[in-house]
This record gives C-alpha cells, sequence and structure tokens, in this order.
C-alpha cells in the first residue's frame, strides 16, 4: 500500500529537490547537465506520488509485494546509477589532474632547462670576446 | 573589427590542416585564427606544429565547451572584439565569415548565427526535428524563431566574450543562445552553406542524440526560466 501520508511525503520532497537544484544553477553554482538527473528524479518521484496506480501495476509487473517497496527499490536503484556514474566522474578527474600536474612539472622543467642553457650559451660567447 | 577565428579542434588530424589551409586566403589584416586542440589522442597537435598554426593546446580533454571557453579567455586577453565558432572538420566555409562580420558590425549585434536555412527551405530529414523542437522551445521561451538554432557558426561580440568567461553554464550551445536572447542579446541570422564533414566520424550517435535533446529541451525550457537575466 502506498499510504497519503507517504504521498504526501514523496511530493513534498521531490517539491523540495526541485527548487533547490533550480536555486543552485540559479546563482551559477551548478551546471544545467548535473541538473538533469535530479530534474527527472524529482519528476518521477512525482508522477509516483501523483498517479500510485503506476507503483501498482509496475508491483505486479515485477512481483514486488508491496506497492511501496517498489518505490523504495526504484529511488534506491536509481541512486545506485548515479553513485556509479560518479564514482567514474571521479577517477576521470583525478587522472586529468594528475596529467595537467605532471604535465606542469615537465613543462617548467623543460623551460628552466631551456633558459639555463641560453644563459650559458651567452657566457661562452662573452668568454670568446674577451 | 579584431576577430579571432576559434577551431576546436578534437581528433581532427585528418581535416585540420585543409581546414586552416582553406581559411587563411579569406582572413583579413586585423584577422587572427586559434587552433584549440582538445587533448586529442591522434596527431592534431602535432601536425599543427610542424605546420607552424598558432595552437592552444589543452593537456587533457575537456570536451567542447571547455575547449571553447579556453579559446574565448585567449580571445578576453588579448582584446579581441569579436570570437567565430568554426569548426574543424570543415563543415563550415570561410568565405562567409566576411558577411557575418559586416552583418555584426552594421547591425549593432552581439550574436550573429551562421544559419543554413534564412533564405533556403529546411530539408524534412529526421535530424531536422531535433532542430526544429530546439527552434520551438527558443520560441517559447524568448520568442523568436531561430531558422538554425544548432548551427555551430556562431559569432560574438565583445560583451558576449566577457559573459562567456565569467559566468558558469556558458556553452557553446543553443540553450546558451536562448539564454542570452532572454537576457537582451540582440541575435542575428546570416545565410551560409556548410558541406558535410570530410573526415572522422559526428559525434552524435542516437543514444547521444536522445540525450542531447533531452539535455537542451529540459535546460531551455525549464532552466532558462530560473536563471536571472541580467
Amino acid at each position: 500500500m502506498l499510504t497519503n501520508v507517504l504521498r504526501v511525503f514523496l511530493f513534498l520532497a521531490s517539491v523540495f529537490i526541485s527548487i533547490w537544484i533550480l536555486r543552485k544553477i540559479r546563482k551559477a553554482k551548478a551546471k544545467v547537465e548535473d541538473s538533469l538527473f535530479w530534474i527527472l528524479f524529482s519528476f518521477m518521484l512525482i508522477v509516483l506520488s501523483l498517479f500510485p496506480q503506476i507503483a501498482y501495476w509496475l508491483s505486479g509487473l515485477l512481483g514486488v509485494q508491496s506497492p511501496v517497496n517498489f518505490v523504495f527499490l526504484a529511488v534506491l536503484f536509481a541512486m545506485i546509477l548515479k553513485i556509479f556514474r560518479l564514482s567514474i566522474r571521479v577517477s576521470q578527474m583525478e587522472s586529468k589532474q594528475q596529467e595537467l600536474a605532471q604535465r606542469y612539472a615537465i613543462d617548467r622543467l623543460s623551460e628552466s632547462e631551456a633558459l639555463r642553457k641560453q644563459s650559458k650559451g651567452e657566457n661562452k660567447q662573452e668568454s670568446h670576446e674577451f | 573589427m579584431r576577430l579571432l577565428v576559434l577551431i576546436p579542434a578534437y581528433n581532427e588530424a585528418q581535416s585540420i590542416c585543409r581546414t586552416v589551409e582553406g581559411l587563411l586566403p579569406y582572413l583579413r589584416r586585423d584577422w587572427d585564427y586559434i587552433v584549440v586542440n582538445d587533448g586529442s589522442r591522434d596527431d592534431t597537435a602535432k601536425l599543427c606544429r610542424e605546420q607552424g598554426y598558432r595552437l592552444l593546446d589543452l593537456p587533457v580533454n575537456l570536451g567542447l565547451s571547455g575547449a571553447f571557453l579556453a579559446g574565448m579567455k585567449y580571445a578576453l586577453e588579448e582584446g579581441y572584439d569579436c570570437v567565430v565558432q568554426f569548426d574543424g572538420d570543415g563543415q563550415h566555409r570561410p568565405e562567409y565569415l566576411g558577411e557575418m562580420l559586416d552583418k555584426l558590425e552594421r547591425e549593432k549585434l552581439d550574436i550573429v548565427i551562421g544559419s543554413r536555412f534564412v533564405s533556403e527551405a529546411k530539408p524534412r530529414k529526421l535530424r531536422m526535428l531535433g532542430s526544429d523542437m530546439i527552434a520551438l522551445a527558443i520560441r517559447v521561451t524568448s520568442g523568436r524563431w531561430l531558422t538554425d538554432p544548432t548551427s555551430g557558426m556562431r559569432m560574438f561580440d565583445r560583451n558576449m566574450i566577457e559573459k562567456f568567461c565569467r559566468n558558469l553554464n556558458y556553452g557553446p550551445e543553443p540553450d546558451t543562445v536562448a539564454y542570452l536572447m532572454r537576457c537582451g542579446a540582440r541575435v542575428g541570422e546570416c545565410q551560409v552553406h556548410m558541406d558535410e564533414r570530410t573526415a572522422g566520424v559526428s559525434y552524435l550517435n542516437l543514444s547521444r542524440s536522445i540525450y542531447y535533446m533531452l539535455n537542451m529541451m529540459i535546460s531551455i525550457l525549464l532552466v532558462q526560466f530560473v536563471r536571472s537575466t541580467h
């Protein structure tokens, strides 16, 4: 059973999530692409709370005993997907950050070596002149 | 007007030389170009260095938006008046750049879009459906029809360059144009022709296209409304 209290709670929670993420975008704190997931997620929760028949139908289809369990399962599944994608992004960011730091260090070394060679060359020329 | 032709290039080794060589004869006296290599895994950067092209070489892949913004930052620091986004794969034709810049100056516009369908009919193809949907979304939010909102050939003036560099969520995509129009940017369209891409593969396959459309529709229809317009 999806009780009315739970439906109201789901509805309010998803409205709250939407407002929160949209405010973050308004203040230019979040990227639009990243908000896509949360907007779709809260949209899904709103639909489920307004039309619980969907949860009944899907739980029957998937053999879940209680529709409320289906709602929890769906939310859990969405969270696992999101965490998985976030963890991939963190790995990519770490490797990029590593590459950047290494490139920066190598570039600085070759820059300073080039400078040293240049100044040595000038010294030699001077000693020839004198 | 000092114009910078900004060429983002990701794995464009097969076409970057032809693109730059094709562009050079059309550059006016105070125009420049810059290739932004977006951490390509092929020889794009090496080729550009061999040929002596002006190159901004990103050590990691940032995506089109990141590469584009790198060029914008360069333009801001070097004091260019205008930047035009120009494809590295040979789709955009340089002979229209002059016309676009003249239009921008003459009509005092902030953005000029090189559009394929100002005076020519849009072909009724599946991929034009996406373009139509985005155009409709922009019409709803900003009150204006753009004939070719997904065209990647866009020219921006100095004000726009500053906006792109100083804020989050400004990418070289139609939703940014829609948002800028809502903020009062003057946008014009200039009829151009484009070639089919000559080498490499398009970034957009079916699943990416669907994701792109979803992203654009939500961004234009929903998110843009809550973004403050000043």
